[in-house]
């Protein structure tokens, strides 16, 4: 970064460390949602901002405690007959502790504007390097399309809880909700923003580079309060490079690997789940074309795997209670060879290009 | 008025004992004590709620509560929090104290008075029998964000029961705040003019405007919800073109002049408390009562920041970030103007002091927290994270709980005549400190780790464990430390030391009577000179404060049953409401009931007004 004054890199490792590595040291555990480990322009901005105020904050603290702490220790009571001078005010003092902090309150301000000014408004070299990406809320998954990446019969690409994006790109998210606000918030790339049933709101971002191969999974969850599994909407975001996302659009656009459904799928399933290249078109739940390469299950609740799929589908209530598929999948609802069947089948939904497994 | 005095002196006409006396009261003092022992009582129901949260939060992926529960009681805790702890125990301790700090006799609407109180016990009522009645408690967070109300969402009652509880509480905060501005504007004692106003009555005077300008807001919303859940209208279901943003202006523009609704009442009390156990007057007086009145009108500008994930867009982003910024000056320079009131000063440690220390101490870390969510970039991360939550505990409880729990001791000797235990009141203010600290700074760092607010469970995958674990263990110190008070003050009620007129070696008015006062408060008028009469009678010459007007002829209205049987007119009224969408033939008529008890309230109420004399 240029044009770094001295007091700001000295102070910029300080502040993570104190912002950053004690809070996380403090129990040795990872934060894969943290938003003290920015990776996007827009994080970034927020991220120097939120430094200044830290430090700010730090000098105000200090100050008020101080005088707190001074004033207790020297002017405890030491004779109770003793009545001190009767002070009523100064008004120069209460001009200057009414300047002061106005100073701070402009500087903090114009910081502000300027970090406004940076993550609303997206850049011109944005032109042609743009990638759109649609965000549908439902109670409680994420709905993802890109409107600029068609799949195989023209429309759309459609995708769920998974986000795959290009490094380097701007993303252009417009997003809409299908029933309750809810709030598309992935820490790491994006500060928070609504979801809402009656108008489209948008924000945009860029990724930080990442090498072919080695692409990075941000945690992202729902941020507003939706109802009952507001704690289960969970999301993952994969930061590709130009050249494995492009490989992982083409494979997601194709139809489905394996267009046999079985038997149990077209009884149970397809009056919600969309399987491309099949006659499976629900659209109230995920769509499932490429369910087999994603790394969780019900929008983040479980980990995708073979167990996990086997649990959810004997009894999706126990896994995530009062989620709407409970509507039609009850805990007796499929036998075990049925849902040992549709796992294989499900799991066999994988075109390669996948981070399942990955933390 | 050629009455007897001392008929009017000691025996107020016709007493009635037992709990008929308290049901009947229209004494101020009577009214303030049963208003803070209810708010107490939500207090500790509020609290039981907060400790199933952290029970149920201690640990990743636990099962304490289901997601449906749990929903239910944030939802609960923080609504009676509000509404039932933090604004009825301020509304009990202005009503308790405004009038004998001014040297009035009795509130402004004495029967009125006594309506705002049934009316708060009624109103918390009606939103508890929601979980027996309504198949479950209201779900959808304290500030109810449109559609996750509508029927389609949250299909028990619940929402219901919260808007008609909240209607009463409503007309409760109205008439409350009508009946101390009028009694600010009316009651005075002579000389007792506007820059001689002890702090607290500045503050009262100006949370009763808030309250008068931002409840309308919420009514008005709060009707149309109701209106969508019942009457089948759209106002905020956007299926049909209604608009839940609506809603959010609606709510915050009550919404957040209510934290300083909330806040200003303490800010009052520790401008009571700093100078007395300073043994100093306030620094800067008008500058702490003019930037009570600052904060007050600011506090109608700002109330967008809590939209900012909205996209409300850059111009309104930028509006409402200064001015929320901007409230942080008259912020700045109330706690200057306590620090420099102890500065020089002769510090006396005694709990309401030790309180009003911690009130600072507190207190400014949620003011820094909160200047730092004004700004709105930085707010688009933390906003719904558990940073707010513990930003605006640090405001609610590091300032307006620590605060009121000091008033309570420096008051408790006034209104019993018994000096709290000073041992007992110092170990419920450091295990107090210590578990309020432990539990909700953690949540700072849970916040920027990525963790929302009203999630029902996290996954261990998360790293939020420890930090949740600290914070429950905090809680239970701080349930702890409640139980201590408790004790102390079931103890001091029963053997505390006697406590003489003036225990604190204070400066206003209510020290000048007895403890507890007699029911006219005062035997004799005051006819103030001073800010503080009783301090400067006492230290700059007696007639320096305040000299005595013997001939006095205090008024008070006799007890009347009119205003419970009125409120619980509308009480019923409430349960009517309920039915008349979904049974008319059981809502009506408990309608027609519910009109004909307001109606026979009225009308007593209207006879007690014409006999009364005309002053």
């Amino acid at each position: 970064m240029p044009n770094r004054s001295p007091a700001k890199a000295l102070l910029r490792p300080t502040a993570t460390l104190l912002l950053g590595s004690v809070v996380l040291a403090a129990c040795g555990q990872k934060t894969p949602q943290t938003t003290l480990n920015p990776a996007s322009e827009s994080t970034r901005a927020i991220y120097n901002l939120s430094e200044l105020l830290f430090w700010l904050g730090v000098v105000v603290f200090l100050i008020v405690q101080t005088w707190l702490i001074v004033s207790i220790i020297k002017y405890r009571q030491k004779d109770s007959s003793q009545v001190p001078t009767q002070i009523h005010g100064n008004t120069k003092v209460e001009i200057a502790w009414t300047i002061v902090p106005a100073i701070i309150a402009i500087v903090i301000f114009v910081f502000t504007f300027d970090t406004i000014r940076k993550i609303e408004f997206m850049p011109d070299e944005a032109a042609g390097n743009t990638l759109n990406v649609k965000v549908i809320g439902h109670q409680w998954w994420w709905e993802f399309q890109y409107p600029d990446i068609k799949d195989a019969s023209g429309k759309p690409l459609v995708t769920a809880n998974e986000l795959w994006i290009p490094s380097g790109s701007y993303i252009d998210v417009k997003m809409t909700s299908v029933d309750v606000i809810h709030d598309f918030w992935i820490p790491g790339l994006a500060g928070k923003r609504d979801v809402m049933p009656n108008r489209e709101s948008g924000l945009w971002f860029k990724a930080d580079d990442v090498a072919d191969g080695a692409p990075g999974v941000f945690w992202g969850q729902c941020a507003e309060y939706c109802g009952g599994q507001h704690a289960y909407m969970k999301m993952r975001v994969v930061v590709a490079s130009p050249a494995d996302f492009q490989k992982w659009s083409t494979e997601q656009s194709q139809v489905a690997v394996n267009t046999t459904l079985p038997e149990s799928f077209t009884k149970n399933c397809i009056g919600c789940h969309a399987v491309r290249g099949t006659n499976s078109a629900g659209i109230t739940g995920p769509d499932l074309t490429h369910f087999g390469g994603r790394m969780t299950i019900a929008a983040g609740t479980v980990d995708n795997t073979r167990e996990h799929l086997y649990a959810w589908l004997d009894d999706p209530d126990a896994v995530k209670r009062g989620n709407i598929m409970t509507t039609a999948i009850k805990a007796d609802t499929l036998t075990e060879a049925e849902i040992n069947e549709l796992v294989d089948y499900l799991e066999s939904l994988n075109p390669g290009t996948s981070v399942k497994g990955q933390q | 008025m050629a009455t007897d005095v001392s008929t009017l002196h000691h025996a107020p006409a016709k007493q009635r004992r037992g709990w008929l006396e308290w049901i009947t009261t229209v004494d101020h003092k009577k009214i303030g004590i049963m208003y803070a022992v209810t708010a107490f009582l939500f207090f500790v129901i509020g609290g039981l709620e907060a400790l199933l949260i952290r029970l149920q939060l201690g640990s990743s992926q636990n099962a304490i509560l289901t997601p449906e529960a749990y929903n239910q009681v944030f939802t609960m805790h923080g609504t009676t929090m509000v509404f039932m702890a933090i604004m009825p125990v301020n509304a009990g301790f202005m009503n308790y104290f405004v009038p004998l700090m001014i040297g009035a006799g009795d509130m402004a609407y004495p029967r009125m008075n006594a309506m705002s109180y049934w009316l708060l016990l009624f109103g918390g009522i009606v939103m508890y029998s929601s979980f027996v009645f309504g198949g479950g408690a209201p779900d959808a967070g304290w500030f109810a964000y449109a559609p996750l109300t509508s029927t389609t969402y949250s299909v028990t009652r619940g929402m219901d029961y919260w808007v008609l509880g909240l209607q009463l509480l409503g007309v409760s905060s109205l008439a409350g705040s009508v009946n101390i501005i009028v009694t600010i504007i009316r009651l005075r004692a002579p000389g007792m003019r506007f820059n001689r106003m002890p702090l607290f009555v500045w503050m009262s005077f100006v949370t009763s405007f808030l309250l008068i300008f931002a409840l309308p807001s919420i009514t008005v919303g709060i009707t149309l919800l109701f209106f969508d859940r019942n009457f089948g209208t759209n106002f905020f279901l956007p299926a049909a073109g209604g608009d839940p943003l609506l809603w959010q202006h609606l709510f915050w523009f009550f919404g957040h002049p209510e934290v300083y609704i909330m806040i200003l009442p303490a800010f009052g009390v520790v401008s009571e408390m700093l100078p007395v156990f300073s043994r100093k007057p306030i620094f800067g007086y008008e500058f702490v009562a003019y930037s009570g009145v600052a904060i007050g009108v600011l506090g109608f500008t700002v109330w967008a920041h809590h939209m900012f994930a909205t996209n409300l867009g850059v111009i309104a982003d930028t509006f409402f970030a200064a001015a929320s910024m901007l409230i942080s000056v008259p912020t700045g320079v109330k706690i200057f103007n306590w620090l420099a009131t102890l500065w020089r000063g002769e510090l006396r440690f005694k709990t309401p002091m030790l309180f009003s220390l911690g009130f600072i101490a507190m207190f400014v870390i949620g003011g820094i927290s909160g200047v730092s969510l004004a700004a709105a970039p930085f707010d688009l991360q933390v906003t719904d994270s558990y940073f707010v939550v513990a930003h605006f505990h640090y405001v609610l409880f590091g300032g307006a709980v620590f605060a009121l729990f000091g008033a309570a001791y420096y008051w408790f000797p006034k209104i019993t005549g018994k000096m709290m235990s000073e041992r007992i009141g110092k170990w419920h203010f450091w295990i107090l400190l210590l578990g309020f600290n432990l539990t909700f700074f953690p949540q700072h760092m849970l916040g920027l780790q990525g963790m929302p607010r009203r999630v029902w469970t996290y996954q261990q995958n998360q790293g939020w464990d420890f930090y949740n674990l600290l914070s429950t263990i905090g809680s239970f110190c701080i349930a702890f430390a409640t139980l201590v008070f408790i004790v102390n003050f079931i103890i001091s009620l029963r053997k505390g030391a006697p406590a003489g007129n003036d225990p604190w070696d204070a400066a206003t008015l209510e020290w000048a009577t007895t403890s507890p006062p007699p029911a006219h408060n005062f035997d004799v008028e005051y006819i103030v000179h001073s800010r503080r009469p009783l301090w400067d009678n006492k230290y700059s010459g007696e007639g320096r404060g305040m000299t005595i007007n013997y001939d006095f002829h205090p008024h008070l209205p006799p007890p009347s049953f009119a205003p419970i049987i009125f409120s619980f007119g509308l009480f019923v009224l409430a349960y009517g409401m309920l039915n008349l969408a979904s049974a008319p033939l059981i809502g009506i008529p408990i309608i027609l009931v519910a009109l004909a008890i307001a109606f026979v309230g009225m009308n007593r109420w209207v006879g007690e007004i014409a006999q009364d004399p005309v002053l």
